[in-house]
């Protein structure tokens, strides 16, 4: 059953982090929903987990300015992950892919 | 008259040609290049020693997270991931555990771009822009972050290339057209995004110097035991420097004076004399036994390329008469098979370290095809590493102190080989990279000495006023 988790930005940039986020959430199967922003430096956001999730109800996030806006998302990211909103895939290669690399790096000579 | 301006917490910019070797940069008779010179005279130069092994996975690695191959619990591209005869990971982005220096100028909030620096693929979000190396499978992966980085590039530069394609040909004009269209892709999209984006670090590493060295020693040094005079690549090395220094030079413009400059590589190069099939030493002294005999070593003299031996096969392997094997590359590993460790291993554990010793003590005496000494060095990890992660190899192992590649396939009739498994292969690494850096300090040309690969890192963060963290292992090169 999908729970409701909601994301509360703040700091410069807020909105733009907001829609970065909400695009990279559906490949975490959330669908994140923008609420109307109570500031220009303050952002919301509704996020229906996927329904595996165990997460905390909300959240609240301060953003870094010098930081950019897709950086600052993956940041948020990993925040949602490490309060369980979402999980984090993990980075493998599929077999046609090591096995291709495996090749290159046997090209090089680097392995045998 | 103003003083030299320091530029500590200003722009740094990283240039790091893989393999660069400092006979052609420094001399006795280095390539005219005089880009790279200008920066050195100006700054400070020396040569760089790498890590053990001097390869390029780990070394990049360990020179931009200042941490040795033990702390990151990386020996090369493939390293052991359990104790099983066959369990092998290859060593991406994601085996570099340690912060490198583009995550910790991320996390104080200065942007980055980081371009083609091995083992960046999968690619980890940075506060800014980077495009992975040449670990990602193909241009279709997500080598790039941001995602849309990937189509933004390939609209200002055309179609990314991330290596050499076919790089065992013979075909030698169309391998080093491939070069030269790899370094200037690279360059193309460096100058792009050193234009395009706002960045306070910005590194790029270069791999046509590998690739040129590995395709083409053989031709461009008069000592190497393959070399023919007036062939028609004698001044291949020469063109290729000589090009990417004028390279340099639209980069160096682009940065400007306020920028603190650095020319890096991860290890050097020398002439390859041939193979030393470890594999095949370890079955003729018996610390390795297979399962069937006769295969391919009873073959006439010599070994043809249309009958290669083949190469070890964990299946091939009786382990129960099995105390070590072995494998090839650059520097060859040697594995123990320890009995409670090893799913058949038979080294008892109160006898593996004077078995590793005595092993080590034949392996260094091994002599060269004439009967003289070869000088190979053997290293136990726990003698060189601050810690030993992961699964190291027992003995790490530079024949003839890098002169010889360590080759693991078997059934040969002569430990020697001059005929690489894989194809041509004329040059070997060798310990010494290249360092230059202009920091706008007026250094004037100084030479430094024993510089090593773990400084780097921390010499950056200082050059950007960020405090080195603690637990890296080199200090600021000054």
């Amino acid at each position: 059953m999908r729970q409701t988790v909601c994301l509360q930005l703040k700091g410069a940039n807020a909105g733009e982090v907001a829609g970065i986020l909400a695009c990279r959430l559906v490949e975490f199967q959330c669908r994140a929903k923008l609420e109307r922003p109570s500031s220009a430096a303050e952002c919301n956001l509704r996020i229906a987990t996927a329904p595996a999730a165990q997460a905390a109800e909300n959240l609240a996030v301060e953003l870094d300015a010098h930081d950019t806006p897709d950086f600052a998302a993956e940041k948020v990211i990993d925040i949602l992950a490490e309060n369980g909103v979402i999980s984090l895939p993990a980075a493998d290669y599929t077999p046609e892919e090591e096995e291709k690399i495996r090749r290159r790096l046997q090209d090089l000579g680097y392995i045998e | 008259m103003a003083g030299p301006r320091a530029l500590r917490g200003q722009r740094v910019l990283v240039i790091g040609l893989d393999c660069a070797a400092p006979r052609f940069v420094f001399g006795p008779d280095p390539f005219r290049l005089p880009n790279i010179r200008r920066l050195a005279e100006r700054g400070c130069w020396g040569r760089l020693r790498s890590c053990d092994p001097p390869i390029t996975a780990p070394a990049w690695a360990c020179m931009m997270s200042g941490k040795d191959p033990g702390t990151l619990g990386c020996y090369g591209f493939r390293n052991r991931t359990d104790y099983s005869y066959a369990g092998m990971a290859i060593a991406n982005a994601a085996a570099i555990r340690e912060k490198r220096v583009w995550d910790i100028v991320s996390r104080v909030g200065k942007k980055v771009v980081v371009l083609g620096v091995p083992q960046t693929y999968p690619v980890a979000p940075v506060n800014g822009w980077l495009v992975a190396d040449f670990l990602a499978p193909d241009t279709h992966a997500e080598f790039t972050y941001p995602r849309g980085l990937r189509d933004e590039l390939q609209k200002a530069v055309g179609e990314y290339i991330l290596d050499v394609e076919d790089f065992r040909t013979d075909d030698k004009p169309a391998l080093l057209e491939r070069i030269y269209a790899l370094m200037h892709n690279r360059f193309d999209a460096a100058l792009y995004l050193m234009k395009s984006k706002p960045w306070d670090f910005f590194m790029m590493v270069e791999m046509g110097v590998d690739r040129l060295h590995h395709g083409f020693w053989k031709y461009c040094d008069p000592e190497h035991p393959k070399f023919e005079p007036n062939n028609p690549f004698v001044d291949a090395f020469r063109g290729y420097y000589e090009a990417l220094d004028v390279r340099i030079g639209e980069l160096l413009e682009l940065a400007g004076d306020e920028t603190a400059v650095l020319v890096v590589s991860d290890h050097g190069a020398k002439a390859m004399q041939g193979g030393l099939c470890l594999n095949q030493w370890l079955i003729n002294e018996g610390f390795l036994t297979l399962k069937e005999r006769g295969n391919c070593g009873n073959c006439g003299a010599g070994v043809s390329d249309a009958h290669l031996p083949p190469a070890l096969d964990a299946s091939q392997v009786d382990w129960s008469k099995t105390k070590a094997w072995g494998a090839g590359g650059y520097y060859g590993r040697v594995f123990i098979n320890v009995a409670g460790r090893e799913p058949e291993g038979i080294v008892r554990l109160a006898e593996y370290e004077s078995f590793r010793e005595e092993l080590a003590g034949r392996i260094r005496a091994i002599p060269g095809p004439m009967g003289y000494p070869l000088g190979n060095v053997v290293l136990k990890p726990q003698d060189v590493y601050r810690e030993v992660r992961g699964i190291p190899p027992d003995l790490m192992v530079y024949f003839g102190d890098l002169d010889w590649r360590a080759v693991g396939s078997i059934g040969h009739r002569s430990i020697f080989t001059y005929e690489n498994d894989t194809g041509p292969d004329d040059a070997n690494h060798d310990y010494d990279g290249i360092f230059i850096m202009d920091d706008g300090t007026g250094r004037r040309g100084r030479q430094l000495h024993k510089l090593r690969i773990v400084d780097v890192a921390p010499t950056l963060l200082a050059l950007m006023g960020i405090e080195p963290p603690s637990d890296m292992q080199g200090r600021p090169i000054c």
